[in-house]
């Protein structure tokens, strides 16, 4: 009898841990089966070393076998070959703040829940979709990952899915959850007459409660679970996300913008709590502390303005250039914060960035390298390389330029947008 | 009887003779060894000022005091003639209207006045502030005690709103060009009454049969006894060419405007007097140069309310100066569009050789006024300029060039004593006199 | 002195006076007849003699509006408007000549959507109501824009105007008010249908009196007189004179699309469809109604998946509808945050501070650049009516130019000078709105 209550008491034990480890981090699946396929282009722009004129892409069960020009890279049969001798391959545009996962949020709803400043019960995991027209057309526009976030009408709005923007299955469209942690700092989550947390001053005070709180937690689990202490702690879903937040395996995005709300993200997140965080929109005059951001080591993900109006001197000044004049080629990205600029358009975001002065080059890899690093997944995507996630998408020109547009999108190996299968979307 | 003659006439001569007696309560007042900004650029260091009735009478070193002198030891002061505020809407409670006659409806309570008097003005002009005539320009001393007694001028200038738009700048261009014609007709009315005068009296007896007196009637209330007949032109000799109702090219109808309006046009027109118009901005400026076509009447341009987002009029100075315009200023800076730094339309002006005069605002703002004229002088103004700027340009303006505006023999004594340089941020004022008597005391 | 000498020095103050009324002379008549008011003669002041003024700009790639691209060519301009263009054209020795070597050169923006800016709340004719200092001048020159329709026209009502970025010179600004008669597809349907009818009625009347008038003229009646329109019809006359051009709003679906061919139909007149964003399923027969639309290219409409005949509308449609001969106007986004104003307060690329990225846009969906840069220049001073001065660098036109830093459709292209009427009115180098723009 005691066996079997010891038993059943272990069978518990299990199921609670394996109910414990539920709500935490959550990978979607590494390799899917594809067929594999020979893509021959004019030429392969692989963003992280120089661009390969007539190269060729293996890619198989998406991911990409070789990378190389034709006279190098010899295709094996039975690889089926998609050759475009006038386009250009490129590696699929990583968006790294939107709010187009679901076909609700789509339409501005299931974006805000507002009544209280922090929500960290709140997830959007629960309801993506990749068969909406909005991420159709952003498949169209040659986007293939996107960090799906709740809105920034509250503080802490919730945790946000690191999505590709196909799959077959919801699950396969899953590249990590959480993708981030939401967090809105300026504008938005304000509210003239609301509660605590209505002011920047009740927004500090609150985000590090919450912060304290989850260390607090994400520690006494940690000693718990390497058995430096033997009662069990409290089980709290809403904080479970806090302790893979605390070991640093994906970074907090702030809707953050002007100097002062950037100097205080910069304090709190980094300072305080080391955790790994991004800037996001970083717009008006907050590339001024552009050494304090470089000081720290930190990602700057910029957008959807692209220059702010300096009343002293009349002069439209486009920030990204100044945010990579300190911060080098390597740490600055751009954003369209759809709704607010549709998805499909982060190219002409990154190209309304180079209007003013920041070179091309650099913007595309502010939408392809930069943004994959920034999310933690620069390993699997964000350039051209073996062993990367086969995300290309065939472009008729420079795909920052307006007036060229998609030939062919394949995501996670599988053809994701072809104008002659589904319509030129866009 | 060439006794009693003889008697008044020693008494007109003795009053005419220079007041050594001090019969009818005249104040004698010697500020000695003061250092007096006599006018813009001039200074005489050290030097003692004698006032008697209000007027100054004498200004030299070591003046001799006259036994019933009040004499004030000024050493260390500087003493500038009282400022001039060139257009103030203090007082009037109505809004600007073609029939505004502010001497008539000014609200004479000391407490209104009292902060002209801290800030050192000695003369105002009051002006009220609309769209088209805006009514009559009045200059007072903020001090009195009723309405009659702080009058100087009644009415010193007339006051336009000519706005931003064409329009309003037509309807004030319309008026002008009624007085003008107002000042032929009369020209026109001169030269027939000489010829008249001259042919004798068979043209006289004919006129006033052949005309219907409604024809001018009311002009002719509104004239001081001039002739019936406004048109003697077409009246010569031809009674029978008339139809039986007034002349058809008569062209002012029965509800036109009140002729109060045409006569102080006409005025202005003559260069009695000066128009005091009010633009808004660089477009309110082109729209009235437009509109005014030859037009060129003595016409003082108020810029000093410039619209949001309109560059300053100093931006068509180029265009002012070949027009000889003179302008009204705002005293405070402020940033414009397309400028880095905080500016002021003086500083272009000056630079350009513009004359204009510096409006120190309303209120409260009389407080700060004299610390934005010191960081006005920080940026760039030269302190004559300043204060040529609030002396003897808005007298001159005013029309009492004459009596106001600097430390001269012969004007009246409307002093400000200041403990250092009025532009001075340490300095104080001290005292303000106004025909002699001090009307405001610092007490510590 | 003696006589001969006294003699001599006569004749020769003789000579020096005749010298003197002959210098006098010299000079042109046309100086003497300046205008005397002292308004013009500052204005004109150095630059605008009543001699004729030349400017010439030379070594550009030219684009002319109208498809042709001239590289390496000259721009003549003579007086405000438009002399020639060519290569190797030769260039009168008093022009004011401008090097664009490296440079593109495309006539000015015409701008459709831009309701304020430069004019004020008008209570009478518009020229009194001009604003020439506003800033959003200078912002709509440093994007590009010479020319701007503004106002309103709904319900066939409401003061509209076009303007030119002229800043500073109000006499220039106005180039036409009230060209825009306004209608919508509302009035086509429900209520406001019988209302409809009753307007189509008395139009109909109306022309068949026309007619009338017209036989007798032309029959030599000279007591024949033209038949007043009713205020009702009076906007459609003027459509028809040609004096305005007739814009019909609210038409996206195909059904809104169809009415307003309808409509068209039965008042026998060309219209300016603004939106027609599933125009490109009937684009045949717009072309054949003689339409032009008003079109945004990133404005997406989604395919009804229920229906069976094609539906939605994307980035194709500018292209698709061109190709059916209707001329077509591209514009950003109309609705949402930040679109189609000028100023700072927008997101770059999708207002009107980038005028050309909805053509760029237009590319992207089928056209070539040079039909593209008409749906900016071109096809835009057609749907305002006035082809006759705007819209492409032809002779006789007005010269409303832009020097640009590189093919005007490229996101990179910054405008470095505008001219409008032949003079410059924004220099980049000058300006600070983008001095700094690529340092």
């Amino acid at each position: 009898m005691s066996r079997i209550l010891t038993k059943a008491a272990a069978l518990a034990l299990l199921l609670a841990s394996a109910v414990a480890g539920k709500d935490r981090i959550i990978y979607g699946p590494d390799r899917i089966d594809s067929p594999p396929m020979a893509l021959v282009a004019g030429k392969v722009i692989p963003v992280t070393s120089d661009p390969i004129p007539g190269g060729v892409v293996l890619i198989r069960d998406s991911k990409i076998l070789e990378v190389g020009p034709r006279d190098k890279v010899k295709i094996p049969p039975g690889f089926k070959v998609i050759e475009m001798p006038d386009a250009l391959l490129f590696p699929g545009f990583i968006e790294a703040h939107e709010h187009m996962g679901s076909r609700t949020s789509a339409r501005m709803y299931d974006l805000n829940d507002m009544i209280q400043q922090i929500n960290p019960g709140l997830r959007v995991l629960d309801f993506i979709t990749t068969d909406h027209p909005e991420i159709e057309k952003a498949r169209a526009g040659g986007i293939t990952t996107i960090i799906f976030i709740p809105g920034s009408g509250t503080n802490l709005s919730g945790w946000g899915v690191l999505m590709k923007t196909w799959g077959r299955t919801a699950r396969e469209a899953l590249v990590r959850y959480p993708g981030v942690l939401k967090i809105a700092q300026a504008g938005n989550p304000e509210r003239p007459f609301g509660d605590l947390g209505s002011g920047r001053m009740g927004m500090n005070a609150l985000l590090r409660h919450i912060f304290t709180e989850g260390k607090a937690y994400a520690r006494a689990w940690d000693d718990y679970e390497k058995g430096k202490t033997g009662k069990r702690p409290p089980f709290v879903p809403s904080l479970e996300s806090f302790r893979d937040l605390f070991h640093h395996r994906f970074p907090v995005c702030v809707h953050t913008q002007m100097y002062q709300p950037v100097l205080s993200t910069l304090r709190i997140c980094g300072d305080e709590f080391g955790l790994w965080y991004y800037p996001t929109h970083s717009t008006f005059d907050a590339w001024k502390l552009a050494p304090e951001v470089k000081k720290r080591g930190v990602f700057i993900n910029c957008g959807p303005r692209k220059y702010f109006f300096d009343r002293k001197t009349w002069e439209m000044v486009g920030f990204d250039k100044e945010w990579w004049k300190v911060l080098g080629d390597d740490m600055l990205s751009s954003n369209t914060d759809a709704p607010i600029v549709p998805l499909e358009e982060l190219p002409l975001q990154a190209a309304m960035a180079s209007r003013l002065g920041l070179p091309p080059e650099v913007a595309i890899r502010g939408i392809t390298i930069n943004n994959a690093r920034l999310l933690g997944v620069d390993k699997r995507m964000g350039s051209i390389e073996k062993g990367k996630d086969a995300d290309l998408v065939f472009w008729t020109g420079d795909p920052l330029d307006p007036e060229s547009h998609v030939l062919l999108t394949i995501v996670n190996g599988h053809v994701a947008y072809d104008p002659d299968r589904d319509g030129r979307l866009f | 009887m060439k006794k009693v003659v003889l008697f008044s006439l020693l008494l007109l001569l003795g009053g005419l003779l220079p007041g050594q007696d001090s019969g009818g309560g005249t104040e004698c007042l010697l500020l000695r060894g003061g250092n007096l900004a006599v006018s813009p650029g001039k200074v005489l260091e050290k030097t003692d000022l004698l006032i008697q009735d209000g007027l100054i009478v004498e200004i030299g070193k070591n003046l001799h005091a006259p036994w019933d002198a009040k004499v004030l030891d000024c050493r260390g002061m500087w003493i500038y003639p009282g400022f001039v505020h060139i257009a103030s809407r203090t007082g009037l409670r109505t809004a600007g209207n073609p029939n505004l006659d502010p001497a008539a409806v000014l609200s004479a309570d000391p407490a209104t006045w009292k902060r002209f008097l801290k800030a050192g003005f000695t003369t105002v002009g009051i002006m009220g502030r609309g769209r088209g005539m805006t009514g009559k320009v009045a200059v007072i001393r903020p001090w009195g005690r009723n309405r009659e007694e702080m009058i100087r001028i009644r009415c010193a200038a007339v006051a336009f709103g000519a706005g931003g738009d064409g329009v309003t700048a037509r309807s004030v261009v319309k008026i002008l060009q009624a007085g003008k014609k107002e000042l032929e007709r009369r020209k026109k009315e001169a030269e027939a009454k000489a010829k008249a005068a001259a042919a004798g009296k068979k043209k006289a007896a004919s006129k006033p049969a052949s005309r219907p007196s409604g024809k001018g009637g009311k002009k002719k209330k509104e004239e001081e006894g001039k002739k019936p007949s406004p048109k003697p032109k077409s009246s010569a000799g031809n009674p029978p060419k008339k139809p039986a109702r007034p002349a058809p090219s008569r062209k002012r109808p029965s509800k036109a405007r009140p002729p109060a309006m045409i006569l102080l046009a006409a005025e202005v027109m003559e260069g009695k007097i000066p128009a005091f118009v009010e633009v808004a901005g660089p477009t309110g400026f082109l729209y009235l140069q437009k509109a005014l076509g030859d037009l060129r009447p003595p016409m003082l341009l108020f810029a000093d309310r410039p619209p949001r987002s309109e560059p300053p009029l100093s931006i068509l100075a180029s265009r002012l100066k070949a027009l000889g315009a003179s302008v009204v200023v705002p005293v405070g800076l402020a940033q414009v569009p397309f400028e880095r730094a905080l500016t002021n339309p003086a500083l272009e002006f000056e630079r350009a050789g513009v004359e204009f005069l510096l409006q120190p605002g309303e209120g409260s703002s009389l407080g700060d006024f004299r610390l934005r004229l010191i960081r006005l002088a920080k940026y760039g103004l030269k302190p004559a300029s300043v204060l040529a700027a609030i002396t003897t340009r808005p007298a001159r303006w005013l029309g009492m060039a004459d009596r106001i505006g600097t430390l001269e023999k012969g004007k009246i004594a409307d002093l400000v004593l200041f403990s250092g340089k009025f532009l001075d941020v340490e300095a104080r004022l001290l005292r303000v006199l106004i025909e002699g008597r001090t009307v405001y005391e610092f007490k510590k | 002195m003696n006589s001969r000498n006294k003699s001599f020095v006569l004749f020769a103050a003789l000579l020096g006076l005749l010298a003197r009324a002959g210098a006098q002379g010299a000079p042109p008549k046309t100086s003497r007849r300046k205008p005397p008011s002292k308004e013009a003669k500052k204005r004109d002041a150095g630059k605008d003699k009543r001699a004729t003024r030349h400017l010439a700009v030379i070594h550009a790639v030219i684009h002319l509006g109208n498809g042709d691209v001239l590289p390496g060519a000259t721009l003549l301009v003579e007086n405000g408007k438009v002399e020639k263009v060519g290569v190797n054209l030769e260039v009168p020795r008093d022009a004011e000549v401008v090097d664009a070597r490296g440079r593109h050169v495309c006539p000015g923006v015409v701008a459709l959507n831009l309701r304020r800016g430069g004019v004020g709340y008008p209570r009478g004719s518009v020229k009194d109501f001009l604003k020439p200092f506003d800033p959003r001048i200078k912002f709509g020159l440093a994007a590009g824009i010479t020319s701007s329709l503004g106002g309103s026209w709904g319900g066939g009502r409401g003061k509209n105007w076009v303007i030119k970025f002229t800043w500073g010179d109000p006499d220039r600004m106005l180039v036409a008010e009230n060209t825009i008669v306004g209608l919508s597809t509302r009035d086509f349907s429900g209520r406001a249908l019988s209302r409809t009818r009753k307007l189509l009625e008395e139009w109909r009347k109306w022309r068949s009196d026309w007619q009338a008038y017209q036989e007798k003229v032309r029959a030599g009646d000279r007591s024949a007189r033209p038949p007043r329109p009713s205020r009702t019809v009076e906007g459609l006359a003027r459509v028809f004179r040609g004096e305005a051009v007739l814009w019909i709003e609210n038409v996206l679906t195909l059904s809104q699309v169809k009415r307003a061919l309808w409509f068209l139909k039965q008042a026998d007149l060309p219209a300016v469809l603004d939106g027609t964003a599933e125009g490109w399923i009937a684009a045949a027969e717009l072309g054949r109604a003689g339409c032009m639309a008003l079109v945004y290219p990133r404005y997406h409409l989604p395919r009804k998946e229920n229906l069976m005949r094609p539906s939605g509308s994307g980035i194709r449609t500018p292209f698709l509808l061109s190709r059916a001969g209707v001329p077509v106007a591209c514009l950003p986004p109309p609705k949402g945050f930040g679109t189609g104003g000028l100023g700072q307060g927008g997101i770059l690329g999708r207002d009107m501070n980038t005028p050309f990225i909805p053509a760029a846009y237009a590319v992207r969906g089928g056209m070539t650049p040079e039909e593209a840069l008409e749906t900016v220049t071109r096809n835009p001073a057609r749907m305002i009516g006035l082809s006759n001065r705007l819209g492409t660098l032809e002779p006789g036109k007005d010269a409303d130019f832009l020097i640009l830093t590189g093919p005007p459709l490229h996101y990179r292209s910054l405008v470095d000078r505008t001219y409008i009427d032949g003079r410059l009115y924004y220099d980049r180098s000058k300006e600070p709105l983008f001095k700094n723009a690529r340092r």
